[in-house]
């Protein structure tokens, strides 16, 4: 689903260049977990910025299920983006004017889903994320945890085929971050490949394959034995 | 775009109105305000662009002017003898009205009064499409004492009673040349003699017409049958073409398909039998009667008052001008806003939606904010209209359809929210969601395009404050400049009038005398000039002087009125009863009069008065040069005769105490009816009627202070807005240099260095655009102020104050405030 060749990516400021990914070769299969790990700095999330297709590379190539895209346009990237890829984020990210459920609708209503078919399968997701009781509750409204069931549920809404998690438990307490990671994990068997930044050793035990960044390079990849029922 | 995604833009933007109050409020009150006036100045100017556009065959509607190539004049009113002609002769006319607008006394319910009567040819309702609510309109003439009067003129006089068959009866006073009589005067030179006749007319009320809307140029009263004109002592030449006669506009209406150019190419050969000067050839030029309101070339004795289109291109500019102040003022106000919607457009971003659905979605929140202030600003100003026309002087209605008001509102709602929204949405469009996710985006506000918005303010409130300036100054200056006599505390009773009544002379040398003998009057001076008759001195007439000659108004002063009305002689002498000669041949003229002859010593000198077989007349004095016509027109030669016991007077100027004047004029009106029953005493303050010419500039004043006023206003919102927004975004900055040891003066001299290079580029495109328009507004007058220097100036300063005590404020509150607390959150 991901083969990226000698990825780089230079930040460019007046007068200082960083190199934030340098000869990245990593590759990712559909329906794998995969988790990445490292030091702050060391361009774990420039690397899930680019398989998201928010950002383009500086140099090398990228290929996103069958398809080049190191050189799309910010449209392109949009479109498929938007069909195929969920962002769960550290810090949830939800729109504070909307509801739970408007939430979670959003990516149904840029793809033009009609409204019908909208409710049902935003109802099928909230059940599945057990936060249908808090449907019309407004974000400020819920506890840590919720919203992030909540942004994952938004992520997921559209069923993409591949899941992007930026730390996604780094601001919960550790009963909520399970039952986050237990909903990944759950989607990941029903189908979806996850790639996930993370800091927490706890967190990479649910993923099948830990890749390890340092300084922008991939310095290790390491499997697990993991089974699949 | 799909339903659901407008719905949740909606939805959004309910939601962030509700949140974020305060900027709701400045944001939805400032395009209220902003739009309240617009519509306010698009009614006005939508009214002043479609005068006589009602008329249902306005496109083969003209008015006939004459105009001389030589002299490069157009004249509005149109000798008789060539309307007879125009249409015997030419067949291409399908209807032709001539029209005449005369102020006389009738009575009504037993009352005299003042009105004025228009008399118009029997086509008048075929012509123009005014309604009538009684009568067949197509029989008006048929009667020739039959009369129309419009439902105003029906309800101030009969109230609730039916008019229809009630009397009008006017009097007037004709004077018929008694050919077989020939007077000679002390010098053995011939006169006239006169035949005086009071007559009465009446006239049956026929009909009944809507009242004439604002925006038509025939605003009339009572409508009566041409013929009556005539026989109303105002006897027109027709037999050849004299010029300065008193006379009617000529309408026409050609068949359709008729070329105009044809036909005024045709009147050459028709008026040439006509004319008996070699040296005058007059053209026709035919107007479209709904270019009539702007003919200010048409002049000077028409009865029709056109208006400079300047005026009507200078508010359609200072509507849009304030459209475009709101609008960037709201643009200011959304991106300094905007970093609390970053996270909702980096979430937007990652759900899928592409830039331009984000666009659509800012967009969208703009339109519907100024759709919500739109629909309140249409019952706004619906409300203040009333005060909008009190500060006009207008009677402006609105008179739009649904249909157009509907699609204005969508079209306004539209452009607005494109030219406010579009901006905004294309920054925040292009905000990148992986910077905001990361908490350091930045917006680049400080852009290029910022600082023009910055400046398109600054300019803006200097052409507006200049502007206002310039207007006010020049109303000021028609208030107060030195007319070459003294206008206060003088009466101006109106007795005889050249096509209207006639007292005997002896009577009102009579009144004159009693008049002079009550309490609290000064002097009494008998005149033949009406001050302030707007353009209504006596035709003008010619001295010779040698092989030269000199046209010359002429008009006749008692000997009281020169040092009485405070007129200044600067040669010579005024008249006096010293001299018999006074009353037969002196003459005292004006500055300009001398100017013309072109000689030093003017006193002593002989003319040749043609008006009267060529008789010699001697210069006894110089006068300084006075404004007997509106401050619009040129001051031209006068000559002044001594009023006698056997001059037209048409006026008594009676100067009074300033104490218990009201008492005085009862006085002076009791007098009157004593000894002179049954005429109306028809007087005015001298001040208040000259301020009546100059209404049109009254009001112009007004709309233009009441619109800059409300510019100014927005425009100053604005730069306290944006100064305000700079130092917020400079408080880091500010921070920083005060740790390394800046002092206070240092920081907002370098927040004040910022805007004034932007203050100064606005400082020299807003005077050149306002010198401009200024220069070009101040031509129409003949007399007006000079621009100053200081009125830019001024303007400037003002602006420049604003900005930097705005600056001064609140870079005084970021300065002095604790830097570390500045600094922490980094």
């Amino acid at each position: 689903m991901i083969k990226t060749n000698n990825l780089k990516k230079i930040f460019t400021t007046e007068e200082v260049e960083t190199t934030a990914l340098n000869s990245v070769n990593i590759e990712i299969k559909e329906k794998e977990f995969v988790a990445i790990m490292g030091p702050s700095g060391c361009g774990k999330s420039t690397l899930l910025n680019i398989l998201g297709l928010l950002d383009n590379p500086t140099d090398g190539h990228y290929s996103f299920m069958g398809q080049e895209v190191s050189k799309y346009s910010e449209r392109q990237r949009a479109r498929l983006r938007k069909a195929n890829i969920g962002f769960v984020f550290q810090s949830f990210n939800l729109i504070d004017e909307l509801t739970v459920y408007e939430n979670v609708e959003l990516p149904l209503l840029y793809l033009g889903i009609p409204s019908k078919r909208r409710e049902e399968m935003v109802n099928d997701v909230l059940e599945r994320t057990q936060i249908m009781h808090r449907r019309d509750h407004f974000p400020q409204q819920l506890s840590g945890g919720q919203q992030q069931r909540v942004a994952v549920s938004r992520a997921v809404v559209a069923r993409p085929k591949l899941i992007l998690a930026d730390e996604p438990t780094g601001n919960l307490d550790s009963a909520n971050g399970e039952e986050v990671m237990n909903i990944l994990t759950r989607l990941n068997e029903e189908g979806t490949t996850i790639a996930m930044v993370t800091h927490s050793p706890h967190d990479s035990e649910y993923a099948q394959r830990v890749i390890h960044l340092f300084d922008g390079h991939v310095v290790t990849e390491n499997y697990k034995e993991k089974f699949h029922v | 775009m799909k339903f659901q995604i407008l719905n949740n833009f909606l939805k959004i933007a309910i939601r962030n109105l509700l949140r974020n109050k305060l900027f709701s409020f400045i944001s939805i009150a400032g395009f209220t305000v902003g739009l309240t006036v617009f519509i306010h100045l698009m009614t006005f100017v939508h009214n002043e662009m479609s005068y006589d556009s009602f008329h249902k065959n306005k496109d083969r509607i003209f008015r006939a002017v004459i105009y001389t190539p030589d002299d490069k004049e157009y004249y509005g009113n149109y000798p008789v003898a060539l309307s007879i002609r125009m249409k015997e002769s030419m067949p291409q006319i399908e209807n032709a009205v001539n029209y005449l607008d005369k102020d006389l006394e009738i009575k009504v319910n037993g009352e005299f009064i003042k009105e004025k009567i228009t008399f118009a040819d029997p086509g008048f309702f075929k012509m123009f499409s005014f309604r009538t609510l009684a009568g067949n309109p197509y029989t008006f003439g048929n009667n020739p004492n039959g009369v129309f009067v419009t439902q105003a003129f029906a309800e101030k006089y009969f109230g609730s009673s039916n008019p229809l068959g009630k009397i009008i009866s006017t009097k007037i006073t004709e004077r018929t040349i008694q050919k077989n009589i020939i007077r000679k005067n002390p010098k053995g030179e011939p006169v006239h003699s006169y035949k005086v006749e009071e007559k009465s007319y009446d006239f049956l009320i026929e009909g009944i017409v809507e009242n004439p809307p604002d925006n038509t140029v025939m605003k009339f009263n009572v409508l009566v049958p041409f013929i009556n004109a005539e026989k109303m002592s105002m006897r027109f030449n027709k037999e050849d073409i004299s010029p300065g006669e008193f006379l009617p506009t000529f309408f026409v209406m050609l068949k359709k398909g008729t070329d105009k150019a044809l036909l005024e190419a045709e009147f050459k050969s028709m008026v040439k039998p006509l004319i008996r000067n070699e040296a005058y050839k007059p053209e026709l030029r035919l107007y479209p009667i709904e270019k009539i309101h702007f003919s200010t070339e048409i002049g000077p004795f028409s009865s029709i008052k056109p208006v400079s289109p300047l005026s009507v291109l200078v508010l359609s500019i200072i509507g849009i001008a304030i459209l475009l102040i709101v609008s960037i003022n709201y643009i200011n106000l959304t991106i300094s806003q905007s970093s609390h919607r970053f996270k909702e457009i980096g979430i937007r971003k990652v759900s899928g939606a592409s830039r331009s659905e984000v666009v659509y979605q800012f967009i969208w929140e703009s339109f519907f904010m100024i759709l919500i202030s739109m629909l309140i600003s249409l019952l706004l100003s619906v409300l203040t209209l009333p005060v909008f026309n009190r500060i006009t002087g207008k009677e402006l209605t609105f008179s739009f359809g649904w249909g157009s008001i509907a699609l204005a509102i969508i079209l306004i709602s539209a452009a607005l929210s494109l030219l406010a929204g579009a901006y905004s949405a294309i920054v925040m469009s292009g905000l990148d969601p992986v910077k905001i996710f990361k908490g350091n985006q930045k917006l680049s506000g400080s852009g290029i395009l910022a600082k023009i918005f910055v400046t398109t303010q600054f300019v803006l409130a200097i052409v507006l404050i200049s502007g206002a300036i310039i207007v006010n100054s020049q109303y000021d200056f028609f208030m107060k400049a030195d007319l070459g006599y003294n206008k206060d505390n003088v009466l101006l009773i109106r007795t005889n009038d050249m096509f209207g009544r006639m007292i005997s002379d002896n009577l009102l040398w009579v009144y004159r005398n009693q008049a002079l003998n009550l309490p609290g009057i000064r002097s009494a001076s008998m005149s033949s000039m009406v001050l302030g008759g707007n353009g209504h001195i006596v035709a003008q007439l010619r001295f010779d002087y040698g092989s030269k000659f000199i046209p010359s108004y002429v008009i006749n002063f008692n000997e009281e009125m020169i040092p009485a009305m405070g007129f200044k002689i600067i040669e010579g002498r005024n008249f006096s009863s010293a001299y018999s000669s006074d009353s037969l041949n002196s003459i005292i003229v004006n500055e300009e009069f001398v100017k013309e002859i072109g000689i030093r010593n003017p006193i002593g000198k002989h003319l040749k008065f043609s008006f009267i077989n060529k008789k010699d007349v001697q210069i006894v004095g110089v006068v300084k040069n006075f404004h007997y016509m509106p401050l619009h027109e040129k001051i031209l030669p006068v000559a002044i005769f001594k009023a006698g016991n056997r001059s037209s007077n048409e006026c008594i100027y009676v100067k009074m105490s300033p104490r218990n004047m009201q008492k005085t004029v009862v006085q002076l009106k009791q007098t009157w009816e004593k000894l002179i029953p049954g005429q109306v005493f028809d007087y005015v303050f001298l001040d208040n009627k000259l301020a009546d010419l100059y209404k049109n500039e009254n009001r112009w004043k007004n709309i233009i202070t009441y619109s800059s006023a409300v510019a100014i206003f927005f425009a100053c919102m604005g730069l306290f807005g944006l100064v305000f927004y700079q130092a917020e975004k400079r408080t880091k900055e500010i921070g920083i240099r005060k740790v390394l040891g800046a002092s206070t003066f240092s920081i907002i001299r370098s927040l004040v260095n910022e805007f004034l290079i932007l203050i100064a580029i606005a400082i020299i495109i807003g005077c050149s655009v306002s010198y401009y328009f200024a220069n070009k507004w101040l031509k129409n007058f003949a007399y007006h102020i000079d621009l100053n220097a200081w009125i830019f100036i001024l303007a400037a300063l003002l602006v420049t104050v604003i900005v930097i005590s705005t600056i001064l404020i609140i870079a005084s509150r970021v300065a002095s405030t604790n830097s570390a607390e500045n600094l922490r959150y980094e």
